[in-house]
């Protein structure tokens, strides 16, 4: 018999020993019962199981502190600007929307991608990306570039999340692609990954702009933001609780080196929001 | 959000325990600090409440189980229609249980297991697949934990002790242990700086069937188990242990 993970009983706190008993209330049957936390002597009760979570991921929009393409005579140009927001449940088939924004030249910028209503379990995984390129490739190219690279380190993020997992359990996984691994290396996933990652654009910049064959970079093209988050339904929870109004956080991507000629290195804000319902 | 409800007027400083019994939640635990008397309460409603975030309809009053006392928590479980209490008592260390049924609480006093008194200086814990009862504690003598099962509802058997699993070691536990029981599975767990599970057959043990010991959970310092077979009972879902514990700093 293998025991599933531990996942914390939220809304509870107790300085004795919880009580479980199997009742026929509720989706299992299984009800605790517990004294109160400290000096506490209510006596509390409730389900040992908490229902789904309803989550909605945004991202509204972000800000250009500086952009990436520029010249000798400076940022005088625009950023032509392609955006994806990407989420997976472990387990699950991974969604990645995208959308042109448009010639850029600073300032803020609104998106307003999201994934609606998401289910998540407590004994779910829930991983969420988002990426910003720079680019003169078209906007179906760019899409399409944008969809296939957040798929593909959806899935590199999934597989390093299992991969922790068996391998504290001592259980055998599967090898990954020499391509996921660029990915894994690149983002730093090999370790243990929760909880989040947080920005890696940096840290993942050479396996992005190399992850689909053909795509071309010329002149300033290239990506000026990602954010890789990774958290388990208990976390988000948690989170929830934290912050009960919503979870929103402003990520700031530093940007990589671009071509001679482009000037000072871009910079963008991006925020991204988790709220109930 | 309601995913704690209090129940008014009652308090404890040990952990409560509770059972369904003839459709109504019945509620017992041990009084405040050093008040050693049990006490208990019965939902008045005989329906369930519909969901699972709504409230069970406690009455306010507190009723004494009889002339009882306890050195520690009890426990209570349910087998037909009759509740059985199992506490440790406050004399000697005895272990003691009591039935609730058609509203009346009777005293069996210290259980005799199979003509030997055993002790413990823990809460012991008690539970049912509706056609025994199942008792664990820690065996004051050999540190052990010892178990017995009862099927007729008054006479227990002797005591044994839940033997080394397939990866060897006899269990030990520094706590109270907590016990389920489904129809192929028992299981019981403790704590030696870790959560343990064994499970296997519950007897005998032997012919080539040795229990499986394993760790549950990764958390630092777990304490204090509470376990339970999820979806027992209900139609057309396969019965689950479940083990509920807490963790350093929760």
């Amino acid at each position: 018999m293998q025991w599933s993970d531990q996942v914390n009983r939220y809304f509870a706190g107790t300085s004795a020993a919880p009580y479980l008993a199997s009742t026929s209330k509720g989706p299992t049957g299984l009800m605790l019962v517990w004294k109160g936390a400290g000096s506490d002597p209510g006596i509390y009760y409730g389900p040992m199981e908490l229902p789904p979570q309803t989550l909605t991921f945004t991202l509204p929009s972000f800000h250009i502190s500086n952009m990436r393409s520029g010249s000798l005579l400076g940022k005088t140009e625009s950023d032509t600007d392609y955006v994806s927001f990407g989420l997976a449940i472990v387990g699950q088939t991974p969604q990645v929307k995208t959308l042109s924004v448009g010639d850029q030249t600073g300032g803020n910028v609104n998106v307003g991608l999201n994934f609606s209503k998401v289910t998540v379990q407590d004994t779910d995984t829930v991983i969420l990306n988002y990426a910003i390129i720079n680019s003169s490739s078209g906007p179906s190219q760019s899409a399409a570039f944008l969809e296939k690279n957040g798929a593909q380190l959806l899935s590199a993020a999934e597989k390093a999340y299992l991969l922790a997992l068996t391998s504290l359990s001592k259980l055998p996984f599967s090898a990954l692609t020499p391509q996921e691994e660029g990915a894994l290396i690149g983002a730093q996933l090999g370790g243990i990954i929760l909880p989040g990652l947080g920005v890696v654009l940096g840290a993942i910049a050479g396996w992005f702009v190399d992850s689909v064959a053909g795509f071309l970079w010329p002149n300033c093209d290239g990506p000026v933001a990602n954010g890789l988050y990774v958290w388990s339904g208990p976390a988000l929870r948690a989170l929830m609780v934290q912050n009960p109004n919503g979870h929103v956080q402003a990520d700031d991507n530093p940007g990589v080196n671009s071509a001679s000629g482009c000037g000072s290195n871009s910079d963008y804000q991006v925020t991204w929001q988790i709220t109930s319902q | 959000m309601d995913y704690q409800q209090l129940i008014t007027g009652v308090g404890t400083s040990a952990a409560p325990a509770w059972t369904e019994v003839n459709g109504k939640i019945l509620l017992v635990w041990k009084g405040e600090g050093t008040d050693t008397r049990l006490f208990f309460t019965l939902t008045s409603s005989a329906t369930p409440a519909p969901t699972i975030t709504d409230k069970y309809s406690f009455p306010t009053a507190q009723n004494l189980v009889g002339a009882m006392t306890a050195s520690a928590n009890p426990t209570i479980t349910t087998m037909g229609n009759v509740a059985y209490l199992a506490y440790c008592g406050t004399s000697d260390d005895g272990i003691c249980w009591a039935k609730y049924s058609d509203g009346t609480w009777t005293d069996l006093h210290r259980i005799s297991f199979g003509g030997q008194n055993h002790s413990t200086n823990r809460a012991p814990s008690i539970a049912s697949n509706g056609k025994a009862l199942f008792l664990a504690w820690i065996d004051s003598d050999s540190g052990g934990i010892g178990w017995a099962t009862c099927t007729d509802g008054e006479t227990w058997g002797e005591q044994q002790q839940v033997a080394a699993g397939s990866t060897g070691g006899t269990p030990t536990t520094g706590e109270a242990p907590a016990i389920a029981r489904s129809d192929k599975m028992s299981m019981w767990s403790g704590k030696a700086g870790r959560m343990m599970a064994s499970t296997g057959p519950i007897s005998p043990v032997g012919n080539g069937r040795r229990r499986r010991i394993s760790r549950v959970g990764q958390a630092p310092d777990p304490r204090w188990p509470s376990m339970a077979m999820r979806c027992y009972g209900l139609r057309g879902r396969a019965p689950t242990p479940t083990l509920a514990f807490i963790t350093k700093g929760s």
